[in-house]
């Protein structure tokens, strides 16, 4: 331990998850989505859901692609209800994965 | 490393209050607390007879009386104080002793909040109890649980989520050990739902308790051979062929693939699966990147899903 700058120049912050910012999280650039599930599955989205609400789920993202990857990854168990540039990027990978490939 | 000097000086300023409060103590005892031999001890007390308050006459230095084997203190010469910690010695105690008091499965967390108190007020307010923090990650703090339900032999239920089936669901386990394989930790043990030796890894699994109830593995279950590494494809696995983009290249480096050829910008990979759940989440969310070649009804069902995925969005079927 080396001690640096005089005690108390600096306050911890409130509420503060060090762990989460460093798994690259918490940044405060989020955006909310909504997103029904229904069934079994989607098991990822409704782990890092914020909060579940008669089967629609709050989630934080700052990564719009991924996010959209993994509600097309769960197919039909999933659906996305806002915002409107997630719902066109899920459309857009559920199309790709229906058509002719 | 501290020089002699500078480890001396500390010691020669507890040694007082030490013995003070210890009349009579032998000198072998003394020089095992400071962790010194005996004939460093008596060199110390040899020095402090001669250090004392100014004036330097009788009264001013202080007294001790080590004839024989005990030490005494006569007079300390407002010695009588132990020596404060350093606000660095503080600090270090104080996380270490709030990462026990984390650590789940201690005996005596009182024990530890009583030690914390006790070096906080020691440290006379050079350690602010709110500057400090500690938590401990997930894995750390199912490690000690989840041993402690084997070394006791007693059953686990958890919540386990499962990425092959992307689901999350309730289970009971026998555990019947920890391992780390490619920097992760796994449980092995017997589930009782799925009736069979089953490999949990630690971050998958959301809340785990140890139960009252005693561990039973049925008798001829097998631990998982790991000299070829966690997961082994089997030959009765299902044997899906794939072609990857460039984007998802990566997926015949993550998985255990049996054959792997470039083809145009991207890869053609043939890999076995136990569950085919993964595949199907993997080419819906690639934006076509990923696409199945064979088994047909693989692919067939993973365009049935899409459609019907697409069906619910008022744009989505065009």
């Amino acid at each position: 331990v080396e001690l640096v700058g005089r005690p108390r120049a600096f306050e911890r912050p409130e509420k503060v998850d060090l762990v989460e910012m460093v798994a690259g999280r918490g940044f405060g650039d989020e955006r909310l989505a909504r997103v029904r599930v229904s069934g079994a599955g989607a098991g990822q989205l409704r782990r890092i859901a914020r909060s579940e609400d008669h089967g629609v789920l709050t989630i934080e993202f700052s990564d719009i692609q991924w996010l959209a990857r993994t509600i097309a990854g769960a197919g039909a168990g999933a659906l996305a209800l806002d915002p409107p540039d997630l719902v066109d990027a899920v459309v857009e990978r559920l199309r790709a994965a229906a058509g002719a490939g | 490393m501290a020089t002699a000097n500078e480890e001396r000086l500390p010691r020669l300023l507890a040694l007082v209050p030490y013995l003070q409060a210890r009349p009579g103590i032998s000198v072998a005892e003394a020089a095992a607390d400071f962790n010194v031999g005996e004939a460093q001890l008596r060199k110390d007390l040899t020095l402090l007879w001669m250090c004392g308050l100014p004036g330097h006459g009788p009264g001013d230095l202080i007294d001790l009386s080590f004839e024989g084997e005990t030490v005494s203190v006569v007079f300390d010469a407002g010695m009588s104080r132990p020596l404060r910690l350093t606000a660095e010695e503080a600090l270090a105690l104080v996380v270490a002793l709030r990462t026990l008091a984390e650590t789940p499965g201690l005996a005596d967390t009182d024990a530890v909040r009583r030690a914390l108190a006790k070096v906080e007020r020691a440290a006379g307010g050079a350690v602010d109890d709110s500057t400090v923090a500690v938590e401990l990650d997930h894995n750390e703090r199912l490690l000690p649980l989840v041993q402690r339900a084997i070394d006791d032999g007693r059953a686990i239920r958890m919540r386990y989520y499962s990425a092959s089936r992307d689901e999350v669901s309730e289970r009971t386990v026998d555990p019947l050990r920890l391992f780390e394989a490619d920097g992760r930790d796994y449980l092995e043990g017997w589930c009782r739902q799925a009736e069979g030796m089953r490999v949990f890894r630690l971050d998958r699994i959301e809340d785990a308790e140890v139960l009252a109830e005693a561990a039973a593995i049925p008798e001829g279950a097998q631990p998982r051979d790991l000299t070829e590494g966690v997961f082994h494809p089997a030959s009765e696995h299902l044997l899906v062929d794939l072609r990857l983009g460039s984007a998802y290249a990566w997926v015949a480096d993550y998985y255990v693939a049996e054959t792997v050829t470039e083809e145009g910008d991207g890869l053609r990979v043939t890999l076995r699966v136990a569950d085919p759940g993964w595949v199907r989440a993997l080419v819906l969310g690639s934006a076509g990147q990923v696409e199945v070649l064979s088994p047909d009804w693989l692919a067939e069902g993973i365009r049935t899903e899409a459609a019907r995925a697409l069906d619910a969005y008022p744009i989505g079927a065009k």
